[in-house]
This record gives structure tokens, C-alpha cells and sequence, in this order.
């Protein structure tokens, strides 16, 4: 009995809930998807390996089910239905009442004409669906937010575009890189993502400790020291392929040597100077620790820092140091310092793979200044404590006891003035209140009361 | 149903005829006709507010002619009695020559009852009226006497004269239906009632219902069915209408005195229900409900003295808790868009 009416309710609950989840499933995958792409992207700057888009996808599925469920929680029951559909045809609430009528068994004298009013009108409801636009809306905004998140995803990635243009930004580090490909296995080359230290072994595979000063120095980009342990490598080689058994293993020592060797030759031709070098935009900064000079007050300051002796056994000696500064000091000194020979280098940030110029370090420095701004207080009978600072324009008012109430003197202002023109406003309310019997009798006096000592400080 | 009744469909029709008479002798005033006729079918009461000279004494006269029943009016003043309203024993002679005392009944004692200005009366007298509304009955010497049914009071007083009165205090206020606020016609309507009342002798309405078809239109009226959302809807409402509540909007917290009761939520379904009959429905929308807001709760909501200085209007306050009402109840916003095309 009524079924036809209930089926129509039923029927659009589905239709109902199904837009809703659908809706809630697109809002949080896009949200998901954004929140995923940076994530994979942070994860992958941390240098966590994580396979990118596996990872991207499942948080964003697992977006898009969350929002589902949380919508298949809270979806709508039949009698939500009934209000949707009575509000989109302007049943005035006559499927709602139907509902509400059967509910209760048709006990009512006017249920069954109710239920038989509605019944006419769902074949017209039955018709009625949720708009797409809603749901098409979010879908755009979803599909948009993936698209953001995999390029965030994929530009993060080893292979992605980030990394090329770093190492096409990087400048000298670029240069090796691409000098190393030609020379080197190919895969440090081909990658940009294998270790320094793979890097290193490849050319030391038989001895560790070699390979690990080399990966040093390609990480500290000291590449004067590398291209010398090549040297002697190449060197070692000569005595290596003459005690070689065998036609095979002298021609796989002369492979290493050779590859060596263009090596070494690849870091003097492009390296450059020691002072302007790269390594693959990764940064490789070691700056030398220094004294911090004192500047006179208020005048200048000078900072210089002494550079510190960085070396590793049996190859060339650097200090490295930075120069003085004076941060505010007009006359903020530099010191050269004696004992520095060759000043060593700072290298870029990887992104953009700039870097500095080394410089000698510095003495001690000393600078003289100006004058500091003079400060001072005093008290005021009518003002009350003052107190100033020059330069500052700070000045802290404490009320006398002798100021009437309501007035709080500023400088050079006669503060009770905006106050007097706010008096009569708030004083016509009050009458009003009171002509209208709001306010209650035992507060009318005091109520008048107030008002006439605001108007007598006012007139005051 | 009593057989002498007219069937509902007949009582229905018996009331728009009741208003198209009441239309023919007051002019404008539609609203308040209306509310009026509502509050009859709810067995409720009203209480109009509204400077002398607007017709409220013409509506309730016109009504009760119209509605065929019996009309009392009693002019509140300071010194009026409570026996001078509800009525009073008295010596008299009985049958032979014993005399005896009877019940004299007051004008309170009618079908419609015309409380005129009925603040300037002590809150005595005011209370002995104030009762018979709630019980329905007069209890004189420990005798009770039922009222008369249909039994409607409509009360007025006056805004702008507040000396020597004794303001209705909360606890009675509430005990109104309704509270109208009658307004001042517009001037196509005060020409209209120029055009009638100054020339010869106006008409009189007829009358076009019975006392039973009114009590069958009160019973009626509690059969209108109300849907679950719109129950949830006065709720929500009402609650909406006190300041101590925190999910109360914010205007409500800060200028609110106290806000609506239970008694005011059965009044806002009874007489949205009411207003669905009128209308020819059986059911009770939402419309219905919005059309009785004000009238109902403006009443049982009364502003502190920060709201009276802001110049807050209780109507706005009322406002606020029904929209905030209808934002708790919208639907999700996947479903709330619709194609303009299936809009009825």
C-alpha cells in the first residue's frame, strides 16, 4: 500500500546520497591530491626514496574514501528526501506530511487524503534529480588539484625537470658533471642521482681508504684535491698494469687507468679555478670559523672572521676564511690575514649552483662611531609621569589623581572634546529606554543621575 | 464529527466567506483580520498594540457578527473590579418570597471578549481575566462557571501612554497567542475608509458561520499534520530565541533578555497549522510557519536595556534565530543547486 510513494522517497534518497558522496569523495581527493604532491615532493627532498607515485595515488584514493565515508555517515534518510523533493516542487511540504503520515500508520482524520495528495505528486518528483553542476564543479577542482599534485610529484622526482635545470644552473659543477659523463662509467653521468661515493669508488675500487678521501673531496668540492688523487692514481697504475698477470686483467687495469685519467684531465680543463667551483649544485661550503670584532657604541661594528686550516693528509693546504664586516658601523675595518695563502671555496645552494669567491681572512677589526640618541624621563604635575625617549617617540601618560572622570590627558590634545559630542547620543538612548519602560524603575535614577554628571564634567 | 456540523470542506469555505464580509467592512488591516481569524481556530488569544483609532474595536465587533457569536467589551480602567469582569453574586429573590444569592455573570461571559486598554486596569483585575483566558472558566464562592465556547479575548493597549498604567507583566503576556501590532492604512486605504465612514449609515456584516462550525474548525486545526522538519524547524527556532544559550545567534545573546518557552513553540505550530486550514490545506508548510513568526514570539522575547538603547527591534532578534534555524537545516551543498527547470 503506497508503495508507489515510497519507492519515489527511496528512490531519490539514493540519488541524493549518491551525489553527496560522490561530491565529498572530489572535495577531499583534491585536497588530498595537493596535500599528497607536497608530501612526496618534501619526502623526496629529504632524500627519502619512496616510490612518488605509488605513494601520491594511494593518499589520494584514500582521500577520496575518506570524504565517501564521512559522507555515507551523516547521508540523508527519507524524510530529508521528502523536504528536498517538496522544496524543488513547491509542495508545501506535502510529501514531508505524507511521509510523516504513513510513519504513524495513517491514525489521523486528515492522513489518508494527505497520503492521496502526495501520491499524485510523485510522478513529477520522481523526476527531479540534483543538479550536475555542483558535482561537475568538484570534479573539475579535483581533476586540477591531481594535475598540481602529479607535477609536484613528478618535477620532485630524480628524473624530474628540477634537478636538470639545477645541474644546467650550476655553472662549474655542471661543467664537471658533464666532464665526468665522459669519462666516467656513465652512470654518475646518466643519473645525477648516484652517490658521491659510488662516484668515488669507481675509480678506487681496491682501496678504501683513496675512495673515501675522494668522496670528500668531491662532496667538500675540493677538486684540486681529487684531480691530484687521480694523478697519483694514474701514477700507481703504471706499476699496477706492469705487475699484471695476464693479457685480460692488463687490459682491464689500462681500461681504469685510461678512465682515470681523462678524468683527471676533465677536472683541470673545466673545473676552473678552486674559487669558483661547483659540484652538481650541491652545496659543499666550509667556512672557516673567526674572531668577531667589537665596533664603539652606537658607531661602527666590524666583524672579521680568521680563516682555519682545512687539510687532509698528504695533499696541498687551504685556509679558507671570509671577510670582516661591519654590519651598521660606517667604518667597519678589514684585516688580511697574514697566514692565508690561498683562500678556499663556498659553494652554492644546489638549485642554482652559484658560487662565491674565496677570500683571505681577516684580522681583528675596529671601528669608532657616532653618537647614541640621548634618553630621559621627568614628571609633569598635570600630565603626570612622562617618560621619553628620543629617537623613539615613546611616551608613557599615567592619569593624576586631579583628572575628572572621563578624561584621560594626551599631549597637545584636549581629549575631553570627542567624548562631549558622544554624551548627548548615549543620553538620548537612555531617555528613550526609560519613555519605553525599559528600564526598570529602581535603575531610572541612577540611570539620570549618570548622565547629569557626564554632562557636568562636560561642561566642565 | 457532531451530524449538525458542516463537513470541513464547508467550514473552510464558511471562513473565507467570513473574511471576504470582514474585507467588505474594514478596510487594509488583512494581516491582522487574518491573525485574528488564526487565532480563533487555535482557541487562542490576542493582544493588539496600536495607538486608539485604528479600527481594532470595528475588527473584533465585525468578527464576532460575522462569526455569528456573542461580543462583550470591557474598557479597562484604574478602578475596574475583578467582579466587574468575570461577575458577581448577588441578593435576589428567588422563587416565592426567599431571597437568595445568584450569580450575576460578567461580561467575560461571551464568545468574543474586547479587552480595551487593558493595562490601565490594577493587576487584580487584569489577573481575574488573565486566568479566565488560561481556564476557560470563573470560579466565584468556590463555584466554577465554564465560559462559553468558542471563547476568544482580544486585548488592546496603548504604546505611547505608559503613565498610570500596570504594564501585562511577562508571565500574562505570554499567556497571548499573538501579539499584532496594528499599523496606521496606507493612503489609498484611509481614502477608502474616508469614502465609507462619512457617508450616510454604513452596512453591517452578516453573518455567514455558527459557533459549531467554528468549534469543528478548532478541532480541525489540531488534525492539520505538521512534518517532522518543520516541528525541528519551531524548535529550533524558539531555542534560538535565548540568550543563554550558546549556539544562540549572536545578536540574541547580546541584546536578549529572556527568549521564548515551550508555550511559545506550541504556539508557533498550532498556529501555523491554523493558517494552513485557512488556507484550504492539511498540512502545515513551512510558509505557514514564517507567517506566524513574529505574532507569535514578539511577546515572549524581551530585549535588556543594552538592546532597548542599540534601538534592537525583538524582530530582528526573531529574525535572526529563524534564519539561523533555516541554515541548520539547509542540505548539503552537493544537493542544494538545482536546475532552474525543475522548479515548480
Amino acid at each position: 500500500m503506497h508503495e508507489g510513494l515510497l519507492s519515489t522517497l527511496r528512490a531519490a534518497r539514493a540519488r541524493l546520497n549518491a551525489a553527496i558522496v560522490a561530491y565529498r569523495a572530489f572535495s577531499w581527493a583534491a585536497s588530498s591530491a595537493i596535500a599528497a604532491g607536497l608530501l612526496v615532493a618534501l619526502l623526496r627532498a629529504a632524500g627519502l626514496g619512496t616510490p612518488a607515485f605509488p605513494l601520491w595515488g594511494g593518499l589520494v584514493i584514500l582521500g577520496a574514501a575518506a570524504g565517501a565515508a564521512k559522507a555515507w555517515k551523516s547521508r540523508i534518510d527519507e524524510s530529508e528526501a521528502a523536504r528536498w523533493l517538496d522544496e524543488r516542487i513547491g509542495g508545501e511540504e506535502i510529501l514531508s506530511a505524507a511521509l510523516a503520515c504513513l510513519g504513524r500508520g495513517s491514525a489521523g482524520l486528515f492522513d489518508e487524503q494527505i497520503i492521496r495528495e502526495a501520491e499524485l505528486l510523485a510522478p513529477r518528483a520522481s523526476s527531479l534529480r540534483a543538479s550536475p553542476r555542483p558535482l561537475a564543479r568538484r570534479a573539475a577542482v579535483a581533476a586540477l588539484a591531481c594535475a598540481i599534485g602529479a607535477y609536484a610529484v613528478f618535477v620532485s622526482a630524480p628524473n624530474g625537470n628540477m634537478a636538470a635545470k639545477a645541474r644546467e644552473a650550476a655553472p662549474a659543477g655542471g661543467r664537471i658533471a658533464a666532464a665526468s659523463a665522459k669519462t666516467a662509467d656513465g652512470a654518475f653521468a646518466r643519473d645525477g642521482g648516484k652517490t658521491a661515493s659510488a662516484f668515488a669508488s669507481s675509480f678506487f675500487p681496491d682501496d678504501k681508504r683513496l675512495a673515501t678521501l675522494a668522496e670528500r673531496a668531491i662532496l667538500e668540492g675540493r677538486l684540486d684535491d681529487l684531480r691530484d688523487m687521480l694523478r697519483s692514481a694514474d701514477r700507481e697504475y703504471g706499476s699496477k698494469i706492469a705487475r699484471a698477470v695476464g693479457e685480460a686483467e692488463r687490459e682491464r687495469l689500462t681500461r681504469d687507468r685510461e678512465r682515470i685519467r681523462e678524468a683527471a684531465d676533465a677536472i683541470a680543463t673545466g673545473a676552473g679555478s678552486a674559487g669558483e667551483a661547483g659540484m652538481q649544485g650541491r652545496k659543499g661550503d666550509e667556512s672557516g670559523g673567526g674572531d668577531e670584532g667589537v665596533g664603539a657604541p652606537g658607531g661602527a661594528g666590524a666583524r672579521a672572521s680568521v680563516g682555519m686550516a682545512d687539510a687532509y693528509p698528504g695533499y696541498d693546504r687551504n685556509g679558507s676564511g671570509g671577510s670582516g664586516v661591519g654590519p651598521r658601523g660606517r667604518m667597519g675595518a678589514n684585516g688580511r690575514s697574514p697566514s692565508a695563502s690561498l683562500g678556499s671555496a663556498s659553494f652554492g645552494e644546489m638549485e642554482d649552483g652559484q658560487a662565491d669567491e674565496g677570500q683571505g681572512g681577516g684580522a681583528q677589526g675596529t671601528g669608532s662611531g657616532g653618537s647614541k640618541p640621548g634618553s630621559g624621563s621627568g614628571s609633569d604635575a598635570y600630565w603626570g609621569n612622562v617618560q621619553a625617549e628620543a629617537g623613539k617617540a615613546k611616551a608613557l601618560l599615567e592619569t593624576t589623581k586631579s583628572a575628572s572622570l572621563f578624561e584621560l590627558p594626551l599631549p597637545g590634545r584636549d581629549s575631553s572634546a570627542a567624548l562631549s559630542r558622544l554624551i548627548p547620543d548615549s543620553r538620548k538612548s537612555a531617555e528613550s529606554a526609560m519613555a519605553r519602560r525599559g528600564v526598570p524603575l529602581e535603575y531610572e535614577d541612577f540611570v539620570r543621575s549618570y548622565f547629569m554628571a557626564l554632562s557636568k564634567g562636560d561642561s566642565r | 464529527m457532531n451530524s449538525e456540523e458542516m463537513p470541513i470542506a464547508a467550514c473552510i469555505d464558511g471562513m473565507a466567506k467570513a473574511r471576504e464580509e470582514i474585507a467588505r467592512i474594514i478596510v487594509g488591516q488583512d494581516e491582522v483580520i487574518d491573525l485574528a481569524l488564526v487565532a480563533l481556530l487555535c482557541e487562542g488569544h490576542v493582544l493588539f498594540e496600536g495607538v486608539p483609532g485604528l479600527g481594532k474595536t470595528l475588527i473584533v465587533r465585525t468578527l464576532a457578527d460575522t462569526l455569528m457569536m456573542r461580543f462583550s467589551r470591557i474598557q479597562f480602567t484604574p478602578d475596574l473590579m475583578p467582579s466587574d469582569v468575570v461577575g458577581a453574586t448577588m441578593i435576589a429573590q428567588g422563587e416565592g418570597s426567599d431571597l437568595g444569592l445568584r450569580f450575576e455573570p460578567g461580561p467575560v461571559f461571551a464568545n468574543i471578549v474586547l479587552a480595551d486598554e487593558i493595562n490601565r486596569a490594577s493587576p487584580k483585575t487584569q489577573s481575574s481575566l488573565l486566568q479566565a483566558m488560561q481556564e476557560r472558566t470563573v470560579t466565584v464562592r468556590g463555584r466554577s462557571y465554564p465560559l462559553p465556547r468558542p471563547f476568544l479575548v482580544l486585548a488592546t493597549q496603548n504604546p505611547l501612554e505608559m503613565e498610570g498604567t500596570y504594564p501585562l507583566p511577562e508571565a500574562q503576556v505570554d499567556r497571548f497567542l499573538f501579539k499584532i501590532l496594528v499599523g496606521h492604512p496606507s493612503q489609498a486605504e484611509l481614502v477608502r475608509i474616508l469614502e465609507r465612514t462619512s457617508g450616510p449609515a454604513g452596512t453591517e456584516a452578516g453573518g455567514v458561520m455558527r459557533e459549531a462550525d467554528i468549534l469543528a474548525l478548532q478541532r480541525a486545526a489540531r488534525e492539520v499534520v505538521a512534518a517532522p522538519a518543520l516541528l525541528e524547524t519551531a524548535a529550533r527556532i524558539v531555542l534560538g530565541t535565548q540568550p543563554e544559550r550558546a549556539e544562540s545567534p549572536e545578536r540574541v545573546r547580546r541584546f536578549a533578555r529572556y527568549g521564548a518557552g515551550p508555550r511559545g513553540a506550541q504556539a508557533l505550530v498550532l498556529a501555523a497549522k491554523a493558517r494552513a486550514l485557512l488556507d484550504g490545506r492539511l498540512n502545515a508548510a513551512m510558509a505557514d510557519l514564517e507567517s506566524v513568526l513574529e505574532p507569535a514570539l514578539r511577546h515572549r522575547v524581551a530585549l535588556n536595556f543594552e538592546g532597548q538603547s542599540e534601538g534592537v527591534r525583538v524582530e530582528d532578534l526573531i529574525a535572526d534565530s529563524a534564519a539561523a534555524a533555516r541554515e541548520a537545516l539547509a542540505f548539503d551543498e552537493a544537493i542544494a543547486d538545482f536546475p532552474a527547470a525543475s522548479k515548480a
